[in-house]
């Protein structure tokens, strides 16, 4: 190699070190992107690891939700049962143990994956009584990212619910649900919540939209069924 | 590039090729000392056994390989040097084409990048197809062609951007009688428009009938220049010359 | 001179689809409809942020091992098959003919990932995806991760003359590339000297694709800024140059 061009490539590196060293001190992302140590990665390491190697962390969060939603549809509980119910008793129910470290895994890969949390959050609350582990939960989402405010508008639903203050829950709830990164689940507890309190031309109105938008089988069902019940009670959406 | 340069100088030309194996180092001799000059409008024929350093030489003075030591002119210009490639014409010994193109496709390519003019392009591709006689078949992909057909899309495009200097290494190697006399007739009129054409040859009838000179290599040292003149004057001709410096030649040191 | 380099980049451009390119966008196809729709209908609601990251995922993998396998045959295949002999006979400069190569490579190459585009917006649409420009603008830098695996493959195919050992160089600097952020980590949380120089002199080395994958944080709320366009591609594209000035280096000191 010439000198003359050993001494123009050394310096196009040198630039496009220096220019990189600019574009590290302008490029977001999140101290929370390193692996290393987070607790919930250790039995699915391989798969996420390698899915940070190839720059593929949005798609390894995916993956994530995916097994989480799996774990949360396998049989340990019908969705109905645990629903209603459980706010009314207050029993606290110990199923699927491990939906938060599923959840943690999760938004580990991709801190901005909101749906994960609300979604995770809103079945640890309304459906499995663990309000403090869907609180702990909003709180991590909102550190990650706090101009994501919804996540102050679940806490606060899951706050009321604690209290059974479930007027104030409806109200929030409602509010939730105008936007379209509301899971069909929480949709699913305000139905039931309003058929509850005998609002049941609202609760038919919600199940209806279940029915039109969520890609969800599960809830597509139970959305269905909800339906015939009220349609039987002469109520329609 | 002036006319007073002579169209090929080698000054003390030397080639080593080095192998690297497991941390061991090979060298075998490519040419050693070789000192020569052809001139212009000269046919020059290389005469040499197999191994004796003829593509080697050939391949220095294109550029395809780099001296050890010496130095390689052309036309004044110290190889590798553009200027001098646009003046110089190859034929290799067994050319290698893009299978998949046709002549003509080929020839346009190499037409391309020897940076012939788009409007005379298709002219002269069409002229020195048919100086080779491969009108009909230019149409058709390289891979149907049998190596007769190669040799002759070989001299297409070393003549396609109408060089100077022609450079042919084994031109006549395989050829059929019939080929052998279109193949020196070629290079009679190559000759005949005032181009210098060097070609490296162990066919010593061939050589001695189209050359002014001929350079004999042996173990890589060229060992003597002969003129036509001195050739003919000679009882055995070219031949019994040749057989003279090969055998009387002693053994190299291999370094 | 433009002409010849031109002639080169055309030549490059015609071979890569003669050598079937074309069915690595055929492959994409089929499979980003048969993952999806295994995904579609186990994500529920994500669904279509499934195939939206899997697709952009695909789309990049493809196009890398696309042009890896292009660059390492490019000029290997070429000495190997002796025709590059008539090409450097011509007063064609050795550097003409590597950067003519890599850009008819990387042309065809990104042909493949706009038709692959154009597959996966059009299953998006299908699965009611409203267009997001972000998708836009993950693209290019797509483009640009592919440009500079192209031309570190060029490199190590010629810095080391085997196929093999070529591909398996560059997928390694690709694979250690994604991993900047959590080798500035190590670097931070590290207490041996030795090894932060080490960290930090693989971090300068390494092609940091961090700043070219878009794809993966154009969701962060904030970003990404309008610098990241600018220094992102700038990088890339100097990252590119440089290794392409290091083969034109290897090259013009190859015999043949």
């Amino acid at each position: 190699m010439s000198i003359k061009r050993t001494v123009l490539t050394a310096g196009i590196f040198f630039m496009a070190f220096l220019f990189s060293a600019q574009a590290i001190s302008t490029v977001f992302f999140t101290p929370r992107w390193p692996l290393f140590g987070a607790p919930s990665m250790q039995d699915n390491a391989l798969l996420d690891v390698s899915g940070v190697f190839i720059g593929a962390r949005r798609f390894a969060a995916d993956l994530a939700f995916i097994q989480l939603l799996q774990y949360y549809g396998s049989e340990e509980t019908e969705h109905e049962e645990g629903e209603a119910d459980s706010l009314a008793a207050g029993v606290s129910l110990s199923f699927y143990p491990h939906l938060l470290t599923y959840a943690r895994r999760s938004v580990g890969l991709d801190p901005y994956f909101h749906d994960v949390y609300l979604f995770a959050a809103g079945a640890l609350a309304f459906n499995l009584n663990r309000a403090e582990e869907a609180l702990s939960l909003l709180a991590e989402g909102k550190k990650a990212d706090p101009t994501f405010w919804r996540y102050q508008l679940y806490a606060g639903a899951i706050a009321f619910r604690k209290s059974f203050q479930m007027d104030k829950v409806i109200e929030l709830l409602e509010e939730a649900i105008q936007y379209p990164d509301c899971p069909p689940l929480l949709e699913n507890i305000l139905g039931n919540l309003h058929k509850k309190k005998g609002n049941y031309a609202r609760a038919a109105q919600i199940f209806r939209h279940i029915l039109e938008t969520s890609r969800d089988q599960g809830y597509l069902d139970a959305a269905r069924r909800q339906l015939e019940t009220l349609r039987s009670m002469g109520y329609t959406a | 590039m002036g006319d007073s340069h002579p169209a090929i100088l080698l000054n003390s030309l030397t080639k080593v090729y080095r192998r690297s194996h497991l941390g061991r180092v090979r060298t075998t001799l490519g040419v050693e000392q070789l000192s020569l000059t052809v001139e212009k409008g000269e046919v020059f024929g290389l005469l040499g056994l197999n191994g004796s350093g003829k593509t080697t030489t050939i391949k220095l003075i294109l550029g395809l390989l780099f001296p050890t030591e010496g130095t390689v002119d052309v036309w004044g210009l110290r190889m590798p040097h553009p200027a001098a490639k646009t003046k110089m014409g190859y034929l290799p010994e067994m050319p290698y084409f893009y299978r998949y193109l046709s002549a003509r496709e080929v020839l346009r390519f190499y037409g391309n990048v020897s940076g012939l003019p788009s409007e005379t392009m298709g002219p002269r591709i069409e002229s020195v197809l048919k100086t080779v006689r491969m009108t009909d078949h230019a149409h058709r992909p390289m891979r149907e062609y049998s190596k007769g057909m190669l040799q002759r899309i070989g001299l297409a495009q070393a003549m396609l951007h109408d060089p100077e200097i022609l450079i042919f290494d084994e031109p006549v190697t395989g050829l059929d009688p019939l080929g052998l006399k279109e193949m020196r007739e070629l290079i009679q009129s190559l000759n005949a428009q005032g181009k210098t054409v060097f070609f490296s040859s162990h066919s010593i009838s061939e050589v001695e009938k189209v050359c002014h000179r001929v350079g004999i290599l042996v173990k890589g040292r060229l060992q003597r220049v002969i003129s036509q003149s001195e050739w003919s004057q000679t009882a055995g001709g070219l031949e019994g010359l040749f057989v003279d410096v090969v055998t009387s030649a002693g053994p190299m040191e291999v370094r | 001179m433009m002409k010849s380099l031109l002639s080169i980049a055309r030549y490059t451009f015609v071979q890569q689809f003669r050598n079937r390119l074309y069915l690595v966008v055929l492959f994409f196809g089929a499979l980003l409809m048969g993952v999806s729709l295994l995904f579609g209908a186990l994500a529920a609601e994500q669904e279509v942020r499934v195939i939206f990251d899997l697709g952009l995922l695909l789309t990049e993998l493809f196009g890398i091992v696309a042009v890896l396998f292009g660059a390492v045959t490019l000029v290997l295949e070429e000495m190997e098959s002796k025709t590059i002999y008539l090409l450097l006979t011509r007063p064609l400069p050795r550097g003409f003919y590597i950067v003519g190569r890599y850009l008819g490579l990387v042309v065809s190459v990104v042909i493949s990932l706009l038709l692959m585009g154009v597959i996966h917006v059009t299953l998006l649409g299908i699965k009611g995806w409203s267009f997001d420009p972000h998708y836009l603008a993950a693209l290019p830098f797509i483009y640009l991760k592919v440009c500079v695996v192209g031309a570190l493959a060029v490199f190590f195919s010629l810095f080391s003359s085997s196929a093999v050992a070529s591909v398996v160089f560059t997928l390694f600097f690709s694979l250690l590339g994604h991993f900047g952020s959590e080798l500035t980590f190590l670097a931070r949380k590290s207490e041996s000297v030795l090894s932060v120089l080490l960290v930090k002199t693989i971090i300068v080395i390494m092609p940091n694709f961090q700043f070219l994958n878009y794809r993966d944080v154009w969701h962060i709320p904030g970003s990404p800024p309008l610098s990241l366009w600018v220094w992102g591609g700038a990088y890339a594209v100097l990252y590119a140059a440089a290794c392409l000035s290091l083969s034109i280096a290897l090259f013009s000191r190859k015999e043949f």
